[in-house]
């Protein structure tokens, strides 16, 4: 079943799949906070919604790439794709910062 | 005088309203003639009674002397205008107007947009924060530890400043958020960059030895 295939992953990418699911938790909890107040500064709100799904998708291809079961990327060391991870993150929220007003 | 058939012979009606009414006055060479029945035009009129100037305007192209001449006042008594009579049309004001002051214009500013409630604003902050506590909450129940960090001091130090800097960065940015502008962010940004690309790419090729050591031994 599912619950216990997943039981299976190594931790690391389990580390990583917690991280994304805070993430877009954190991403849902702004959405419903406009719903609710309206979107005045619609800029801010962007901004937030937009770090939350970019940290996301940045987990996401931190993921793959550390993944041992993808042949895609066997060459490639993990320490590696973690500092991508690492300097994408902060120039992503270098430019939400910026957006965010 | 004689007139010749080209002739164009205008009679002119102006209201005190300044609403004007031409007629053209037709004729033959020897007389022109012009009957006005103003029971039959009162519509023509919009029914505006009171005084009108009456104007004779002569002229022609061949003519040397056409000339617009005054021949005295109208008094009219038009009827009342029913319901539906057409209204006279609007008058030309004085091209000079506009140059004179002009009626004085209060300006009034953008109302600014509704803010929520201050608690329920707060409240929303700390829920964004909960998914965070999750996050670590879940970190611990994974069993997050810190054995891979390097016990000898040398990389132990680079480890330790590559964390440093990151949360400088990171503090850079709550700065820049708060009160710095974006020059001198990026020129903070920049030097806070070098030393992190120097210092993680000591500690990050020390782990990968290390992990490569661990599987070959």
């Amino acid at each position: 079943s599912l619950t216990k295939a997943y039981a299976a992953t190594p931790t690391n990418l389990k580390i990583i799949d917690l991280y994304v699911v805070f993430a877009v938790a954190t991403a849902l909890v702004q959405v419903v906070y406009m719903g609710i107040v309206g979107s005045f500064p619609f800029n801010s709100f962007l901004s937030g919604v937009l770090s939350c799904i970019g940290t996301a998708v940045l987990g996401v291809c931190l993921r793959i790439q550390v993944n041992k079961d993808n042949k895609e990327f066997k060459d490639l060391p993990p320490e590696r794709a973690f500092a991508d991870f690492v300097l994408c993150n902060l120039v992503l929220h270098l430019v939400i910062m910026n957006f965010l007003g | 005088a004689h007139l010749n058939l080209t002739s164009q012979v205008f009679l002119k009606l102006k209201h005190e309203s300044k609403v004007e009414h031409l007629f053209v006055v037709p004729g033959s060479a020897r007389q022109f003639k012009i009957v006005l029945d103003f029971l039959g035009l009162v519509e023509k009129f919009y029914y505006l009674s009171g005084t009108y100037d009456l104007e004779l305007s002569v002229g022609d192209a061949s003519m040397e002397n056409s000339f617009l001449r005054a021949l005295g006042q109208l008094e009219l008594d038009l009827p009342e205008a029913p319901e539906k009579a057409p209204r006279p049309p609007a008058q030309a004001v004085d091209p000079l107007a506009k140059f004179r002051p002009q009626k004085e214009i209060e300006h009034i500013f953008r109302v600014p947009e509704k803010r929520p409630l201050q608690e329920v604003s707060l409240a929303f902050t700390g829920l964004t924060l909960l998914p965070f506590i999750g996050f670590l909450i879940g970190l611990m129940r994974l069993g997050v530890n810190l054995k891979n960090f390097p016990s000898l001091p040398g990389p132990a130090a680079f480890a330790s400043l590559f964390h440093a800097g990151i949360a400088a960065v990171l503090l850079l940015y709550v700065l820049f958020w708060v009160k710095l502008d974006l020059f001198t962010t990026l020129k903070y940004l920049s030097f806070l960059g070098v030393f992190l690309v120097f210092v993680g790419h000591r500690t990050l090729s020390h782990l990968s030895n290390t992990t490569a050591k661990q599987k070959t031994a």
